[in-house]
């Protein structure tokens, strides 16, 4: 991926372009807002990583001012204002994601990656998602593996539902709280950890290979087998 | 740059004399004019009203007997000895006197009318002496002047007595009003002193400091215990920032302090790579801990932060029955019982906050409630009051513990190996705090009961 970094702290700007170069993702910085929008304008990038706060050019203006010229490239907003109704300000002036600093790299990474597949991805409404033998059906509400019915909750197939939607990418215990449970706080130790096991048991017969990993320090990802 | 505080209070105490002795002065003069004013108006009145009589009885004779049965009259008078010494004199129309004991017609007088001038007049013993006098002037017919007077010396009098009575008012008005009035601004201002000194010195770090309150209830007391209590919410929260900041240190310590350790020893061992491996691993543990701690310290300051004026209805029996839902596995796994019993209840909150006060009690529950135990979840709804109940069958909370339990990273020390960040109650305080509701720990008979019981208003009782 060739990405823009918008971000005035140097230390937070060495260390997210030494991680991503190491996944061999190109990174172009810039440390102002007016320069951030004249390099996001210039294009050619799959994904823009945006500070809020940002000399000369506040980070909302220049996503508002990206928008309103017709750019459409994803937009992660990374912010210290851990606060709720900044996230929604984010999110409405046209972000795709929005992250709270202090974060961990495996959770920008993982949500950069998710927005911009989101952005590649096919937009036509699916009925059906299938990710190896596993087949989730959205309008009946089921889902089967190698034509074996799977019994879910509603919680455990939105769960499954989100981990198909991001299958083959790293997906952390965050973005699983805040989409499938819509909190904006940690719940609890390893709550999250519990459901996915669950899920995993029903979703694995014993001779079966598991299709959702665990990554360490990040989160989930689900494969096809 | 700090003012001398004695300048101020007794500067405050002067201007505050100043104008009372003012005041009082302006009501002193006042009051004696008026007085006087009255008095001199009255006596001249009742000059006037003789002087017209014998005036009035002397024109009777000219209408009867011309200028000469006014002459004789004049000259009946003065040979009289009569209470009343009036002054008499006609005088041809050129001014010459003809009868009447003033020696010639006062250059003054020049037209009819009420006259004041005075004259010498002889008294027995001290010879001549200057008199007042009240006339009444009138003009005959043919040209005769007649002029009818009295002695209205009391009026001058009482014209001296007016003004060295003013001045002696005044004096002593100015007098006490100063020093009555010093003293009284100063009885007032002793209470701003007062607060003032006690405001310095717990400025300069006497938290303890409070002001007497004299239990009359005036203004003074109002103000005093308002004052007080600001003392009091500030020694309460200066405390448990302190406290705060010295949990956090600790809990920050502790990690990081592994981490170091663990560091330290890699370094040596760093050709052996499965332990390097195994040591970042380790340390990536503690690492995430310490941002799960930064990130519930972020969150009890948000909760704390929350402003009535962001709240929304809420649906509160449904947000603890998803919370109980994201936690049943959680019950299963550890072997416990989670049972719900929840009435509709419809809330003005802040979402975020009251889920995470259902998921902190029913997580901090399960954790302390042991296999085979029940964790109750109930919500109760009465007219006035939602009552939001969590039991566990842990080991509960000592009664003379449960004030500290609420506060930042209070770990009693039982529970101080279980994992969190010791900030769950800490955030549930908070919210019930701003959603003015009241947190209670009690006793369950084995285990901790938590009641998190929220007013409702009329509008919520409505839907």
């Amino acid at each position: 991926m060739k990405l823009l970094l918008v971000e005035d702290d140097e230390q937070t700007a060495d260390y997210l372009k030494r991680g991503l170069g190491e996944l061999g993702h190109s990174c172009d910085h810039v440390a102002n807002g007016v320069d951030g929008l004249t390099a996001a304008l210039s294009g050619g990038h799959d994904a823009i990583i945006l500070d809020r706060n940002l000399p000369q050019l506040d980070g909302l203006a220049v996503l508002t001012a990206l928008r309103a010229q017709g750019n459409r490239t994803p937009v992660l907003v990374l912010s210290a204002l851990s606060e709720v109704d900044h996230k929604v300000e984010g999110l409405r002036a046209g972000g795709d994601d929005y992250l709270a600093k202090p974060f961990s790299f495996q959770e920008l990474f993982a949500r950069l990656e998710a927005i911009v597949r989101r952005r590649g991805g096919d937009t036509a409404p699916r009925t059906q998602l299938q990710v190896g033998s596993l087949t989730l059906d959205l309008l009946g509400r089921t889902a089967s593996r190698k034509g074996r019915r799977i019994e879910l909750h509603n919680k455990e197939f939105q769960l499954l539902e989100y981990l198909m939607r991001h299958a083959g990418q790293v997906v952390t215990r965050t973005m699983l709280t805040e989409a499938i449970w819509d909190y904006s706080f940690n719940p609890g130790t390893n709550v999250i950890d519990v459901h996915v096991s669950r899920l995993r048991g029903k979703i694995d017969a014993p001779e079966e290979p598991s299709l959702i990993s665990t990554i360490r320090g990040a989160g989930y990802r689900l494969d096809a087998d | 740059m700090p003012i001398e505080r004695s300048a101020i209070a007794g500067s405050a105490a002067l201007r505050g004399a100043l104008w009372i002795t003012l005041i009082a002065l302006l009501t002193t003069s006042v009051a004696l004019t008026v007085q006087y004013v009255q008095t001199t108006r009255l006596l001249q009145e009742r000059t006037r009203a003789l002087v017209d009589d014998e005036a009035a009885s002397l024109l009777a004779r000219y209408q009867a007997a011309g200028i000469g049965g006014v002459a004789g009259a004049i000259r009946r008078a003065e040979s009289l000895p009569r209470i009343n010494e009036f002054f008499y004199l006609l005088a041809s129309p050129g001014g010459e006197p003809l009868v009447g004991n003033l020696a010639g017609w006062p250059e003054e007088i020049d037209r009819s009318g009420y006259h004041s001038f005075s004259t010498q007049v002889a008294s027995t013993g001290t010879g001549w002496r200057e008199r007042s006098v009240e006339a009444r002037a009138v003009i005959l017919p043919g040209g005769f002047r007649l002029l009818v007077g009295n002695l209205s010396d009391e009026q001058k009098a009482l014209q001296e007595r007016y003004l060295s009575a003013l001045v002696w008012s005044l004096l002593a008005t100015g007098a006490l009003g100063l020093a009555l009035g010093f003293w009284y601004s100063r009885r007032g201002l002793a209470f701003v002193d007062q607060a003032s000194s006690a405001g310095e010195r717990f400025l300069r770090g006497n938290l303890a400091e409070r002001l007497p309150v004299s239990g009359r209830g005036d203004e003074y007391d109002r103000l005093g215990e308002t004052i007080n209590r600001t003392f009091a919410e500030t020694e309460r929260l200066v405390g448990s920032l302190r406290a705060a900041t010295e949990g956090l240190a600790h809990d920050l310590k502790t990690p990081l302090t592994r981490i170091r350790a663990r560091l330290d020893l890699a370094e040596l061992q760093a050709s052996d790579e499965q332990r390097l491996r195994t040591a970042m691993a380790e340390s990536r543990e503690d690492i995430e801990s310490i941002l799960r701690l930064i990130a519930d310290v972020l969150g009890l300051a948000r909760a704390e932060a929350t402003a009535a004026a962001s709240f929304v209805p809420v649906q509160f029996d449904a947000l603890v029955a998803e919370a109980a839902e994201l936690f049943e596995p959680v019950a299963e796994e550890r072997g416990v019982r989670l049972e719900t019993d929840l009435a509709p209840v419809r809330l003005s909150g802040a979402r975020a906050l009251l889920a995470q006060t259902a998921t902190n009690l029913i997580d901090n529950a399960i954790k302390y409630t042991p296999p085979g135990g029940v964790v109750r979840v109930e919500l109760h709804r009465t007219a006035e009051a939602a009552r939001f109940v969590v039991t566990d069958e842990g080991p509960g909370i000592p009664e003379a513990q449960r004030e500290i339990a609420l506060q930042r990273f209070a770990r009693l020390d039982a529970s101080r190996s279980e994992p969190g960040s010791g900030l769950g109650l800490s955030i549930v305080a908070a919210a019930a705090r701003v959603h003015r509701a009241t947190l209670r720990l009690g006793d369950n008979q084995p285990g901790l009961r938590v009641e998190v019981i929220f007013p409702i208003g009329r509008a919520e009782t409505l839907s």
